[in-house]
């Protein structure tokens, strides 16, 4: 097995351990970066996700080898950036305001993690200031809004139209999810785009991300 | 006619079963399940966000000393278990009692009034659920007779939801007379709705007497109130009105994913609401709820057709009744998106598992696609299937009129029983399906059950009248509705059912 036949095992067994090991030999072997991102890392969550969506893989084992895949990204994360090696992009993440319904906005999160996008993850019951703030600060490509109920739905509209004030709409693409969320709903607030559910959700962001 | 000496007299320690009989805990592991939550409220703790609640725990004697673990001795719980209510009973909005939930009375199952979405029994497609589909829809709860009650959901699209669940709660009480709990938006919406309910019934005093409106709401699994739901709920003590807590654990996502261990959550996230609310007015009416179920690991949803949801809300069952308390169970609800084979068998075996534990406040009938959409076609199909359950749970009853030997060696072997006095005295009890389908052949003009329920469903929706509310009255409430629209900014009129 090469070694990044490994990281791809390790990533499917969901095993940090193995994917620290391979990665970190790969490395003292002199692969280069690049090689161990595509071919390992992101190759392996490429194979996860083929067999999560045939239904061979589910949400608990693809969830582990994100995290498995994200330790590997850690390592080499510094040769990456002085190899001038982007990440695929930068994604903000929370719950509105008045919500405090985790999880869903949490496997869309690691789900992205997993497919080799950065994530910065605001938390629940996050005000539409916060949101912009997060827009300035990271200079994400995109954000992504969750909402569980009806009543917390409208925040989503309200933090769109702030970050049209402050002239940052154009700077970030807008993607909402949740429960109560319909596409109809994301057209009629101006977002960029909406997933029904958390798989779906990573294919969108390519989307968007390669536009 | 031969007549053999009566048996039935003096039959010496004899013990007849009136049901069929059903457990899934026994007494040892109810015990344990109840210790293990006493030990997570001493030892890890709950997460309160409303700062009512936190003082409430503080003065009483629970350790607050960090919101986001808040720790409970079992002596509270205790003293909670001993103040609460071990009956409530639920009247109509005329004031005649309608419920009573004691754990000895059997399930009483609910449907729901209205949904984000509705599959349109005309059409057969999912659409929209307007404002018209409430009024419809709680049509038809008035009419069958196995729904007792119904629950609004507060999730409707067609209008804004700082008001949506107000409007769907008016629209709904002027479309039946049976009780009806209402998943709320936030406190301040709460106390509108107590308005509207105490002019149906002729003040708050007379709501609070004789409750036609419960609330219930959820904590935030695991372990995590948050301050709505905290908020209403502490209303609901203030104001005596009937509350459900109701945790929607999910196993393997926001619990552990064994059953004993999604349980001892949802357990310990009820005890621990039940502690705050007896505390801040002891006898408050509490339901102890609960739909624990598994997360589907292929679509991330929170199964409400599983059958360890089923096991699970038995299982909770079991132990609300160790409390003596009334539970809200759940039924009728299924993840399909049509009222099919899927749909039937999945309601099915709910309605029967509810009825075998004594499930006491059976909520979810109508809910279809996992909780997105109703079904007013499925709330016909639950009516027709719990009268076949309650056949079941009429048991075997023995006695010299049931086992008739004298009649059994009268008429001897090879004969029949078509043309007996006995026959005709019982033959009546046999249950008749009404959209079953038991015809010969599929001739011309046979229908089939899915069109049986259509043309029922359609019929009531059509022709059921629910008693009128008062003309003035309903002018009142109308008048009410008015300034809602008016706060958000719309003017007063329904949006129009787009099919």
């Amino acid at each position: 097995m090469s070694s990044y036949e490994s990281i791809v095992d390790g990533i499917m067994k969901g095993d940090v351990d193995i994917v620290e090991a391979e990665v970190n030999k790969a490395l003292d072997e002199g692969a280069k970066v690049r090689d161990i991102l595509m071919k390992g890392l992101i190759g392996g969550m490429a194979v996860v996700g083929e067999r999560f969506g045939a239904g061979d893989m589910f949400l608990p084992e693809v969830l582990m080898s994100a995290s498995a895949m994200h330790r590997g990204l850690n390592i080499i994360k510094p040769s990456l950036a002085a190899s001038g090696q982007k990440a695929m992009g930068s994604i903000v993440i929370g719950t509105v305001e008045g919500d405090i319904h985790d999880i869903g906005k949490r496997i869309v999160g690691a789900l992205l993690e997993g497919s080799g996008f950065e994530i910065v993850d605001l938390g629940v019951d996050v005000p539409s200031g916060t949101f912009t703030q997060a827009v300035e600060e990271h200079k994400p490509n995109i954000l992504g809004m969750s909402a569980l109920l009806t009543t917390t739905m409208p925040n989503m509209g309200k933090t769109i139209e702030l970050l049209k004030k402050k002239g940052l709409r154009n700077n970030v693409k807008i993607i909402v999810g949740g429960a109560s969320i319909t596409q109809e709903f994301a057209d009629s607030i101006g977002a960029d785009g909406y997933a029904e559910e958390a798989s779906s959700a990573v294919e969108l962001v390519k989307k968007l991300i390669a536009k | 006619m031969i007549r053999f000496p009566q048996r039935d007299i003096m039959r010496a320690n004899y013990a007849q079963f009136n049901s069929p009989q059903f457990r899934i805990l026994s007494a040892k592991q109810l015990e344990e399940l109840y210790f293990a939550a006493l030990q997570i409220l001493e030892r890890t703790g709950v997460a309160f966000q409303c700062k009512e609640a936190i003082d409430i725990l503080g003065d009483a004697g629970a350790d607050v000393s960090n919101p986001g673990r808040v720790k409970i001795p079992s002596y509270m719980v205790e003293q909670a278990l001993r103040t609460a209510p071990k009956t409530i009973t639920l009247y109509t909005r005329e004031g005649e009692p309608a419920i009573v939930l004691n754990g000895q009375t059997g399930s009483h199952f609910g449907a729901f009034s209205g949904y984000s979405f509705i599959l349109d029994p005309y059409t057969g497609k999912q659409r929209k659920c307007y404002i018209e589909d409430i009024a419809d829809t709680t049509r038809l709860v008035d009419a069958l007779p196995n729904i007792e009650w119904y629950h609004t959901s507060s999730s409707n699209h067609t209008i804004p939801g700082v008001i949506a669940d107000k409007v769907e709660l008016l629209h709904a009480v002027l479309n039946s007379s049976k009780p009806v709990f209402c998943n709320i938006s936030d406190v301040s919406s709460m106390r509108e709705m107590i308005d509207i309910c105490a002019m149906v019934v002729g003040g708050e005093e007379q709501l609070r007497k004789k409750p036609f409106f419960g609330e219930s709401s959820e904590p935030v699994s695991p372990l995590v109130y948050g301050k709505d739901a905290m908020e209403k709920a502490l209303l609901c003590a203030e104001k005596g009105i009937p509350h459900v807590v109701h945790p929607l654990g999910m196993a393997g996502a926001s619990t552990p994913a064994t059953f004993a261990g999604c349980l001892s959550i949802a357990n310990a996230e009820v005890l621990s609401e039940l502690v705050v609310l007896q505390l801040k007015n002891p006898g408050t009416p509490v339901i102890f709820g609960g739909m624990p179920s598994i997360m589907d690991m292929k679509t991330a949803i929170l199964a409400y057709g599983a059958p360890e949801m089923t096991l699970m809300v038995g299982a909770l069952t079991e132990l609300s009744h160790y409390y003596k308390l009334p539970i809200f169970g759940t039924a009728g609800s299924t993840d399909a998106a049509v009222v099919g084979a899927q749909a039937a068998a999945e309601v099915t075996y709910q309605i029967l598992i509810s009825a075998l534990t004594g499930s006491d406040f059976v909520h979810g009938v109508g809910q279809i696609y996992h909780c997105v959409a109703l079904s007013s076609e499925l709330m016909v199909l639950v009516d027709e299937i719990i009268n076949m359950v309650k056949v079941l749970m009429g048991g075997v009853e023995i006695n010299d009129e049931t086992l008739p030997l004298d009649l059994i060696e009268q008429l001897g072997p090879g004969s029949n029983y078509l043309s007996e006095s006995h026959t005709m005295r019982h033959f009546r009890k046999f249950w008749v399906p009404e959209t079953f389908d038991r015809s010969f052949g599929r001739k011309e003009g046979v229908k089939d059950c899915e069109e049986l329920l259509k043309q029922k469903t359609i019929r009531i929706i059509e022709t059921h009248k629910p008693k009128p509310l008062p003309e003035d009255l309903v002018k009142e409430l109308k008048k009410v509705e008015k300034t809602w629209f008016n706060r958000v900014g719309l003017k007063y009129e329904y949006p129009k059912k787009q099919r």
